[in-house]
């Protein structure tokens, strides 16, 4: 697959209609790419880190920055940011938080040395990273990766034959019905889970109001 | 249609206009559905952060097939090292044949190391080719040679000592690291005070500036700087160290360390970074530093 001639628009558009065979092999793509592992790497050398640091940061501020594009919260403006800026902009923050944590205070960190032009980012962080932090601790408490693994495929919109296959169950309907359990009781540690009480009446209408891609 | 069913294909707005109107008009009156969505939508988040999880996951698979083009990179540089090494070659043979016919004074071999056209100090063939004078911006901004070679004062032969001593970071190569930039800093630097790493570096200098990115660029001006203190020219040295910008550690530290062969001058900005350097990774050396200058 060739990706020289992809556009930001084009890759936004892969994320809305979430064709997950496309994104999964343009994040390959993106990772094995050297601009972007070599920017976070002068980035992060620059700013009191070494090889092994832009390593870590690379490869959370990619899934992060998947992971913001699959939760709708970037567009495109061409005149305002493209999508490694909005990469770049997650790598600073991601290695700032860092460096606070090591309590750094010798370096000259300037932030400011990335182009930090970027537009279409909804800034309502917050029920964004309540759930994020809510999903971390639910996921600990779902044993098994059998479960987990079903519902990822699904939710990489694999079909239930690809997904019989993948998972090793003889046919496509009972791979459905193996998923559909896998969630009801999902939905269920999640109805039960203590902070879902607290989270429902804080976040009552974020939840209700937030959707994808603005629609 | 099932309810759970029609929450998961409104998220997916996958109703009709007609069934998403509906829908809605039931939410916004229904609190058993309210919370039903909310559950769906933490499920959404939940699949997210397995998706996170598992890219994770991938990417450690991807670094075992080691695509990441450091190769790619290194093999840019490759034409250039190899034309440095055939060049040190017919370089080492000239002075050695030099040598033998006239035995000439100290050789100066890092003087002029980053214009290699001085054609007192090198052969007219050895020197890149500047004839059309096109020089980068790079090339001007660089500050003028100079070889102080008068008697220097107590502070400098000290300063002098503590940069050349064991434990210095210069004598441990410096912060190792695996890219080409390093690479070729690290061989240059290991070169500088071998009479041969003038024309090593001469081309090295030449690859770097030639390559021209910011990560190489960053290391050359550490090299330039490593160079003039060598030729013990400390304010061109420390204009090279700040130009690397925001400064890592080393030229950070580099950079006073320069400043503070001219002490009176620099006074206020020395003082002020041995102050804060007690969690600065060269804190032994800015110690040494603080004793040197307390003497004085």
């Amino acid at each position: 697959m060739q990706f020289k001639t992809w556009t930001d628009a084009d890759i936004i558009a892969a994320y809305k209609r979430q064709d997950m065979e496309v994104i999964n092999a343009f994040l390959k793509h993106l990772y094995c790419r050297s601009d972007w592992y070599r920017d976070t790497l002068s980035y992060v050398r620059a700013n009191s880190g070494n090889e092994q640091d832009a390593e870590d940061v690379f490869q959370s501020s990619l899934a992060d920055w998947d992971q913001n594009l699959m939760d709708g919260k970037f567009t495109v403006n061409p005149e305002k940011g493209s999508l490694k800026a909005y990469f770049m902009v997650i790598v600073r923050n991601k290695w700032l938080n860092i460096l606070r944590s090591r309590k750094v205070k010798f370096a000259e960190i300037k932030p400011d040395s990335i182009d930090v032009a970027v537009s279409g980012f909804t800034n309502n962080g917050d029920i964004y990273e309540v759930l994020r932090s809510f999903a971390r601790e639910i996921l600990e408490q779902i044993p098994g990766k059998h479960c987990k693994t079903l519902m990822l495929l699904r939710y990489e919109k694999y079909s239930w034959k690809q997904i019989a296959e993948m998972v090793g169950i003889s046919n496509e309907q009972s791979a459905r019905i193996e998923e559909q359990r896998c969630r009801k009781r999902l939905e269920s540690v999640i109805e039960h889970h203590p902070r879902w009480k607290i989270i429902w009446e804080e976040h009552k209408e974020d939840l209700l109001n937030m959707d994808r891609y603005g629609n | 249609m099932e309810t759970s069913e029609k929450i998961e294909r409104y998220l997916a707005h996958d109703l009709s206009p007609d069934d998403r109107l509906a829908f809605e008009a039931e939410l916004a009156v229904n609190p058993v559905l309210q919370e039903m969505l909310g559950r769906k939508r933490a499920a959404q988040a939940i699949m997210a952060q397995l998706r996170h999880d598992a890219l994770i996951e991938r990417m450690k698979q991807w670094d075992a097939e080691k695509k990441r083009p450091v190769v790619v990179q290194n093999a840019s540089l490759l034409p250039w090292i190899i034309v440095a090494v055939l060049l040190v070659a017919v370089l080492g043979a000239y002075y050695y044949f030099k040598s033998v016919e006239s035995p000439s004074p100290e050789v100066q071999p890092i003087k002029n190391v980053e214009n290699p056209v001085d054609q007192a100090q090198y052969p007219r063939e050895t020197a890149p080719d500047n004839s059309d004078g096109t020089q980068s911006p790079k090339q001007a901004q660089d500050p003028p040679l100079a070889s102080t070679e008068t008697a220097l004062p107590r502070l400098s032969r000290e300063l002098l000592a503590l940069y050349s001593a064991p434990n210095s970071t210069l004598s441990q190569e410096g912060v190792k690291g695996s890219g080409p930039a390093d690479d070729i800093f690290d061989q240059a630097l290991s070169n500088l005070k071998n009479p041969d790493s003038a024309a090593l570096n001469v081309v090295l200098l030449s690859a770097m500036k030639t390559r021209g990115d910011a990560d190489i660029e960053y290391r050359r001006q550490e090299l330039l700087g490593h160079s003039y203190i060598l030729l013990k020219n400390f304010q061109a040295a420390a204009d090279c160290f700040k130009k690397n910008s925001p400064l890592s550690a080393e030229s950070s530290w580099y950079y006073h360390f320069c400043l503070a062969f001219d002490y009176e001058k620099n006074k206020k900005e020395v003082d002020a970074f041995i102050t804060n350097g007690q969690q600065h990774p060269y804190s032994e050396q800015i110690t040494a530093l603080a004793r040197i200058l307390k003497k004085k």
